[in-house]
């Protein structure tokens, strides 16, 4: 079917990219961003302003997640109606109050379309409580600070190793992979219910049960929020979720996505020597990813503030990392869908 | 004597302070402070001819080894910001505050508007407006420089802001519409003489952060905020307060309501306090106390002997209150508040460095246009309204021609004019030294920079005396303070 995504932005770029690949039966052909939206640097897709208009063009809309939808909530409710009143099937990935929902189903119903709500409530029963490791092979990808995307490198990895006849089975954070097939990571295991211990034998359980269920070679999950601290400043996450998360399973390859400039090689090797000790996890992978601190207004602000970057910018950067010697770190620019060929590839080397 | 022990360098450098108990050496090369003993304090301050005993010696040594005494320098006077200027020009504007009108229906004693200079010193209130097509094209442009932002600010300045209320609401409505999936935030300050049930009805649907100017009880406020008829404005702004916050409660948005306070020396400090023992305080509505800003003003205003002593024993138990050191202090919660906001440079001094950088800048001002784009009724850009608009030299652009990025880079790195003087001052990473403050006639002065110095030092001196109560709160008091 084909369909407009809306509201599109810049993290969304990979999943356009390699939606075809994971779910056969929507075309994006659409894109739609709103007009403050608009993106500091080029994408690769230019998207339209006018919602109205290329709704004209499609039998579907897909109205994705992102952290910014609570300021859209007035008007993705008018742009859902109108889709709706148009005739349009949607399917939205974006949570909704009970009561628009509930609207929606009926105008739904009146137009003969379908309203397909995709979210999923976080309440994940906890698992039986078995600690075995896992014997599958385990890809975990961070972002080293909260912000920093890892979903769009998820989203290139899980189809290149499929394609390679892997069976794969992926666990993510990010509401749109629902679209995807991917498993939602579940946050409520670790939402303060259960005690620190017990938390982590549940979320051990969760990816055996994944195991089991679909006898994967490969499970790749985004390890949820940073990875550490910034500053006394700008505090950000302090990397607990990612400890806990490490505890409970054990991964084999870790991918890290960073920011521009923030470490040389050297520091980044030694970055991996920390994490050893600390997630039972070196690195093996750096993704850098288009987006720089601005520490100066950061320090302003008393949070991170991050500017983007320009892909040349991040190629450079990615060079720069790769000349120094000493290092057996993979560097790669998370742009450039051709570097996860090489990933890709290092990785089953080393794994494999 | 000190001098041949410690080189004069390294004396430039540091600052000596001392409290009833315990005696401290800052050094501007490691932006922090150390214990030091009596002995070592009494030479280095040159109170003693004497020399030093072997222990003292020792205790120098130390202190050079891990830099506290040093003859570092910045070599390179730049602003560190100035790397990232141009992009955050074109990407990070935070906030956007529209100059709607020149006009104001008070005259207020220590406003820089209503005393008439001949625009000799700064602009004087004057009938002018900006037109709906200047503040569209400024508020185009503050979109287009904010994409990598997720929130969008935007508040409103006069003269009165509400003189221009038509435009104000042709405004927000133009925002809500193009700044769709912005975290939106509209603000005002307002005298509150103008406030109508509808118009606090808009306010409260767009959710506007309101802060209303009273300068205390209305014998106080009416011989400040007069009309031009030389009647008070108190019972009408306060009662316009008393709608608005009960509009508020009903929506739970309280907390978007302040009062700013301009105390004028004149006046007598525990008078103008009455003010906030109203009950509507006890609501929890924030207040800023501040002394009026003479900067733009011809000839000051001459204040009462004992305002500076008082205001800086509220000021010194405002700290005691945010120590929690003595119980039961009734005061406004501005005092205290002031401590905190303070937190981040305590933080800095805690944390310290470990030499000054090779390229850097005395403490500084805001990244001019980032931290706030001011834009006057002609679209002229200013860092914040707090500038002298006459002052070509603090102009950093206009809606037609965009950012004047010299003008922006020459605003922050103001400490460039002056290196001589900032490379050999101890006060160098804690001088918050302003473009503003260095301004005459239009032009940004060498001179008039360094008649700031002497301020700028006794304030970083009492921050760090702050500071130094905080870590002595922690460790010699820790029991209690016993005073
Ligand atoms: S007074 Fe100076 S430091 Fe403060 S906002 Fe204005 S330009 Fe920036
Ligand atoms: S006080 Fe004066 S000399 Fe010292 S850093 Fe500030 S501007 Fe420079």
């Amino acid at each position: 079917m084909n369909s407009l995504l809306y509201p599109y932005y810049n993290e969304l770029e990979a999943f356009v990219q390699t939606l075809p690949f994971y779910n056969r039966d929507l075309q994006i052909t659409e894109l739609v961003t709103p007009y403050a939206w608009k993106s500091p640097v080029n994408n690769i897709f230019e998207a339209s302003l006018d919602f109205d208009e290329s709704l004209k063009n499609v039998d579907g809309v897909i109205i994705a997640d992102s952290p910014r939808n609570k300021f859209l909530e007035k008007d993705l409710i008018k742009k859902i109606s109108n889709a709706l009143q148009q005739r349009k099937n949607v399917f939205c990935y974006t949570k909704l109050q009970p009561e628009d929902k509930s609207a929606f189903i009926n105008m739904a119903k009146e137009n003969s379309v379908s309203f397909e709500y995709v979210v999923s409530d976080g309440k994940n029963e906890a698992p039986d409580r078995i600690f075995e490791l896992q014997d599958c092979i385990v890809i975990g990808i961070a972002g080293l600070l909260q912000e920093i995307d890892s979903f769009s490198s998820l989203l290139q990895l899980v189809y290149r190793y499929r394609q390679l006849g892997y069976r794969v089975t992926a666990v993510s954070d990010n509401p749109n992979a629902a679209l995807c097939g991917f498993v939602p990571f579940p946050y409520s295991l670790l939402d303060g219910n259960f005690a620190f211990g017990n938390a982590i034998h549940h979320l051990n359980s969760f990816y055996n049960q994944l195991q089991f269920l679909y006898q994967p070679d490969i499970i790749i999950t985004q390890i949820p929020g940073g990875l550490m601290k910034y500053s006394n400043n700008c505090l950000e996450d302090f990397g607990v979720k990612a400890f806990m998360l490490s505890q409970a399973i054990s991964i084999d390859y870790f991918i890290l996505n960073s920011p521009v400039d923030y470490l040389n090689a050297h520091a980044f090797q030694k970055m991996s020597d920390v994490f050893a000790h600390r997630f039972n996890a070196p690195i093996n992978a750096v993704g850098i990813v288009n987006k720089r601190v601005n520490t100066a207004v950061s320090k302003e602000m008393s949070k991170i503030q991050f500017d983007t970057l320009r892909t040349e910018s991040v190629e450079q950067y990615v060079r720069m990392l790769k000349k120094e010697e000493q290092s057996e770190l993979l560097f790669f620019n998370t742009m450039d869908s051709n570097a996860f060929e090489n990933l890709v590839q290092n990785s089953i080397r080393k794994l494999i | 004597m000190g001098q041949k022990i410690v080189s004069k360098e390294e004396m430039q450098l540091i600052h000596l302070l001392k409290t009833p108990r315990q005696y401290y050496l800052y050094s501007a090369n490691r932006n922090t402070v150390i214990n030091i003993s009596e002995e070592l304090y009494r030479f280095l301050d040159g109170q003693t001819d004497e020399g030093l005993s072997r222990n003292a010696m020792r205790e120098v040594e130390s202190l050079r080894h891990e830099q506290f005494l040093s003859d570092n320098r910045i070599r390179d006077f730049r602003h560190p910001a100035l790397n990232v200027l141009k992009e955050s020009l074109e990407h990070r504007v935070s906030q956007i505050c529209l100059q709607v009108t020149q006009a104001c229906n008070l005259t207020c004693a220590y406003c820089p508007y209503a005393n008439y200079t001949e625009d000799k010193i700064q602009r004087n209130h004057a009938n002018r407006y900006m037109s709906f097509e200047t503040a569209k094209k400024a508020l185009d442009f503050y979109l287009e420089h904010s994409d990598d932002r997720q929130n969008s600010a935007i508040s409103f300045y006069g003269g009165e802001p509400l003189l221009a209320f038509d435009l104000i609401r042709q405004v927000v409505e133009y925002v809500n519409e193009r700044f769709v999936g912005k975290d939106i935030l509209f603000s005002m300050t307002t005298n509150g003489t103008m406030l109508s049930d509808e118009i606090i009805e808009f306010f409260a649907e767009h959710k506007f952060a309101l802060m209303f100017s009273i300068d205390g009880p209305a014998k106080i406020h009416d011989i400040n905020r007069k009309r031009i008829d030389g009647t008070g404005s108190f019972s009408v702004a306060f009662e316009s307060l008393k709608k608005t916050i009960a509009r508020y409660e009903k929506i739970g948005e309280i907390n978007r309501i302040s009062v700013n306070t301009v105390m004028n020396p004149q006046n007598e400090i525990d008078d103008v306090l009455t003010l906030y023992e109203d009950p509507v305080f006890q609501k929890g509505i924030n207040g800023q106390i501040d002394p009026a800003d003479m900067l733009y003003l011809e000839n000051g205003l001459e204040g009462s002997e004992t305002f500076d002593q008082k205001l800086s024993y509220l000021y010194f138990l405002g700290r005691l209150d945010y120590l929690q050191l003595v119980r039961e202090i009734h005061m406004p919660k501005s005092f205290p508040d002031r401590v905190l906001s303070q937190e981040k440079q305590y933080e800095d001094l805690k944390n310290g460095q470990s030499s000054l950088p090779d390229v850097g800048s005395p403490g500084g001002p805001c990244i001019p246009g980032v931290r706030k784009l001011f834009v006057t009724v002609d679209g002229d850009f200013f860092p914040c309204e707090k500038v002298n608009e006459l002052a070509e030299d603090l102009k950093i652009g206009n809606i037609e021609t965009g950012f004047d990025l010299e003008k922006a880079a020459s605003i922050l790195n103001v400490s460039a004019i002056t290196p001589e003087q900032c490379r050999d001052c101890w006060a160098q990473m804690q001088c918050g030294i302003c473009a503003r403050e260095c301004e005459k006639d239009g032009k940004i002065s060498k001179e008039i920079k360094l008649k700031n110095c002497r301020e700028k030092r006794i304030i970083a001196e009492s921050l760090i005396y702050d500071y130094i109560l905080r870590r002595e709160c922690q460790t010699v008091y820790k029991g209690g303070a016993q005073l």
